[in-house]
């Protein structure tokens, strides 16, 4: 669930309100209740990061593109979702990506690309990179 | 070796079924024992989300191709000396829609007599699983297989996950069944030992690159990998490479699956291709032309060979406000040092081409700003606009180098929601999930530009030999105002007209001045099917009219060649 951060923005969190067919949204926890459970080790990690990280990554990018999460597929260009993908979208993606607490229970949280990706990179690619600018790395850090 | 006649016929029936079943390209399935036997999973990923019904207990793929009967799913236990079917409990999982899901998962694995069974205790190895389903516009029904192999659970194992972009510096060793942080720690005493092989395979004409490790991060908290920084970079190259890991011997854990006698090699695949950056985009371009130009003054018509380069990289790009915290505001700056040129072979006298030569030292400081936006989310995402605030000191200089202007150039340029299209998004192809591809949506107008910016140069012009033009002086003050269009037709014609004017505040006359630069060109494709870093040609036709710094002469032309860029 998107929390509200800043003031500033009522507009920006608006956009990412609770989808109605996403029951990720419709049921929210906050990361301490998702944090009851888990012990981790690598096969846990593993289907953490199957069952949740990877979905709450895909719905932030539906988020970020305005596009239907069922338009996308794992080659999908994150180019061909905006009209011009540029560092100001790159950013917006990063935004939108922690604001869907992906790494939740843990507390980390996407630091950005030192670099801009080119256009051709698809949402599976994306999945990689979000992994490995996860700030501060969490235990589950090398789980394929 | 003897096998039982049940073993027969059941080999007999794993024959049957990958004979008639069909392995697929693109699925693959994981083992996970995060507990007890009754914890283990097997997670299948389809190579793409799919929509699972559960009314009928059907999950139509992404691509709408196939539907797979959930209600059954069996595996078979691949023994050299045994052969077991095992049924298993399926439900999808990775639920990120009310009806679509990223992978699916097999639970609850039992035998014949439906007791339970641990698919890593006495039966290790590799499984086959067997999916029953339909091929979309067929009438039989078939059966789908995909291999999942099973560690023994005791055994420790180090594995490199497959490496990609854009990170090049961090390897990283998953470690199992085994104390993450003592390995590391072992390791790191033996970091000279650490050998790191880049492989790029035996038909490829680039050498293997050899490097060591200059430092390594433990594991996380409670983690269990470990994260190797290679001294060389992971290279940039055209095809998949592999990673040669050589560990010393004395730092693996002792219940390694092989123990080796000296050395261990862990082994990874990289893909590295060479990145393309598309925002504010760097551009190279080489075009050589055959030119029919006007003389004015002298009422004839000049044949000609015009050649045009344009190299115009984008170097030490730095982005701010790009935290990941929520904000409207991003800001970046970055050193764009630019060599164009637009020369001829005509004699200076009766050239009447552009004639120009640009050396450029710019920086460029831009700016997004996310707009507000009312209503639903649209297509594309909220509108964001972008400002690029363009200085450097610039030298303008005639083919000859014979008059030289030196001056500060700035300009603003704003691109604003909507006012370009990328090509990708014009021509995007989404469809939903379980429904087949639509042909490639390709519209009329493929992508478009239009973008204005003004500017102002200051500086001063000298005279190497020759006389200063009376009309323009020695001093440069010129405002200027710059559109820059394009479209591109179905993807392969593409019209571009860049229109500047020029107030020349010094000039005695005519301090009014324009130049336009307009060509259609045909895109030929790729340069031949090279990893030319995906250079391009086209068959270009140009027309240039006008008057540009320095001499600000008169230039009619007409100009027909190729065009390779990037």
């Amino acid at each position: 669930m998107v929390k509200k951060t800043s003031k500033t923005q009522p507009q920006a969190q608006e956009e990412l309100a609770p989808s109605p067919d996403s029951p990720l949204y419709a049921q929210p926890k906050s990361v301490e209740e998702m944090a009851q459970g888990f012990s981790v080790n690598p096969d846990n990690c593993g289907l953490w990061k199957q069952q949740q990280f990877r979905p709450r990554v895909w719905l932030a990018v539906a988020d970020w593109s305005g596009q239907p999460p069922n338009n996308l597929r794992p080659d999908t260009k994150l180019g061909s979702l905006v009209p011009l993908w540029g560092i100001g979208e790159q950013n917006r993606l990063v935004q939108t990506t922690n604001q869907h607490q992906v790494f939740a229970p843990f507390a980390s949280s996407m630091a950005p690309p030192n670099t801009l990706l080119p256009a051709e990179t698809t949402v599976l690619q994306w999945e990689n990179v979000v992994w490995t600018f996860q700030t501060p790395r969490t235990p589950c850090w090398g789980t394929p | 070796m003897k096998f039982s006649p049940v073993v027969i016929v059941l080999w007999m029936l794993i024959a049957t079924v990958v004979a008639r079943g069909q392995g697929q390209t693109g699925w693959s399935a994981q083992f996970f024992d995060p507990g007890g036997i009754e914890d283990q999973v097997v997670l299948i990923d389809f190579g793409a989300p799919f929509v699972y019904d559960p009314q009928t207990h059907l999950a139509t793929l992404g691509d709408g191709s196939v539907k797979l009967d959930l209600i059954t799913v069996s595996v078979l236990s691949m023994q050299t000396s045994s052969v077991a079917v095992l049924r298993a409990d399926a439900n999808p999982s990775g639920q990120y829609t009310a009806t679509s899901y990223l992978n699916l998962a097999l639970k609850n694995f039992t035998d014949q007599e439906g007791k339970r069974v641990s698919l890593n205790g006495s039966q290790l190895g590799s499984y086959l699983i067997i999916l029953r389903g339909q091929t979309i516009g067929q009438k039989i029904g078939q059966t789908y297989t995909v291999n999942v192999s099973v560690q023994p659970k005791s055994a420790a194992t180090i594995t490199a996950p497959a490496l990609a972009g854009p990170v090049r510096n961090q390897i990283v060793l998953d470690v199992r069944n085994a104390d993450a942080t003592a390995f590391f720690q072992a390791l790191s005493k033996e970091m000279g030992a650490i050998k790191i092989e880049y492989d790029f395979g035996s038909d490829s004409t680039v050498s293997n690159i050899v490097t060591g490790v200059k430092k390594i991060d433990p594991p996380p908290a409670l983690g269990f990998a470990v994260t190797l920084y290679p001294k060389t970079p992971l290279p940039y190259a055209a095809k998949a490479y592999k990673v040669n890991i050589t560990l010393p011997q004395s730092a693996l854990p002792k219940n390694l699956e092989t123990t080796p006698k000296t050395q261990f090699k862990v082994i990874a695949s990289a893909t590295y291709p060479t990145p393309v950056i598309v925002e504010t985009a760097a551009t190279y371009d080489f075009e050589p032309s055959f030119t029919s130009a006007v003389n004015k003054s002298k009422n004839v018509r000049t044949n000609t060979g015009l050649f045009i380069v344009a190299l115009n990289p984008l170097l030490f790009l730095h982005e701010t406000g790009i935290d990941g915290s929520p904000s409207r505001y991003t800001h970046w700056y970055d050193f764009r040092p630019n060599i164009s040129a637009n020369v001829d072979t005509l004699p200076e006298k009766s050239s009447t081409t552009p004639n120009r030569v640009t050396i450029a030292l710019d920086t460029e400081l831009g700016l997004t700003r996310e707009r507000n936006q009312t209503g639903a989310p649209r297509e594309g995402g909220p509108p964001l606009d972008q400002w690029t605030w363009t200085n450097g000191v610039r030298t303008d200089t005639d083919r000859d180098f014979k008059k030289f202007s030196t001056y500060w150039h700035t300009d603003l340029a704003p691109d604003f929601w909507k006012l370009s299209e990328t090509q990708a998004f014009r021509t995007r192809n989404v469809v939903s999930l379980g429904m087949a591809a639509k042909q490639a949506k390709t519209p009329f107008v493929t992508a478009y530009r239009l973008r204005p910016s003004v500017g102002y140069d200051l500086g001063s012009t000298t005279v190497r030999s020759g006389v200063f033009n009376p009309e323009l002086g020695s001093s440069v003050s010129r405002f200027l105002f710059k559109l820059d269009t394009m479209l591109e037709i179905r993807r392969n014609v593409t019209f571009t007209a860049v229109d500047t004017g020029y107030y020349l505040f010094d000039a005695t006359r005519r301090d009014a001045r324009d130049f336009l630069d307009a060509q259609i060109a045909v895109n030929t494709g790729l340069l031949l099917r090279l990893d030319t870093n995906k250079i391009q040609s086209a068959v270009a036709f140009r027309y240039q009219r006008g008057s540009q710094p320095p001499s600000f002469t008169p230039v009619d032309t007409l100009s027909l060649g190729l065009k390779l860029y990037r």
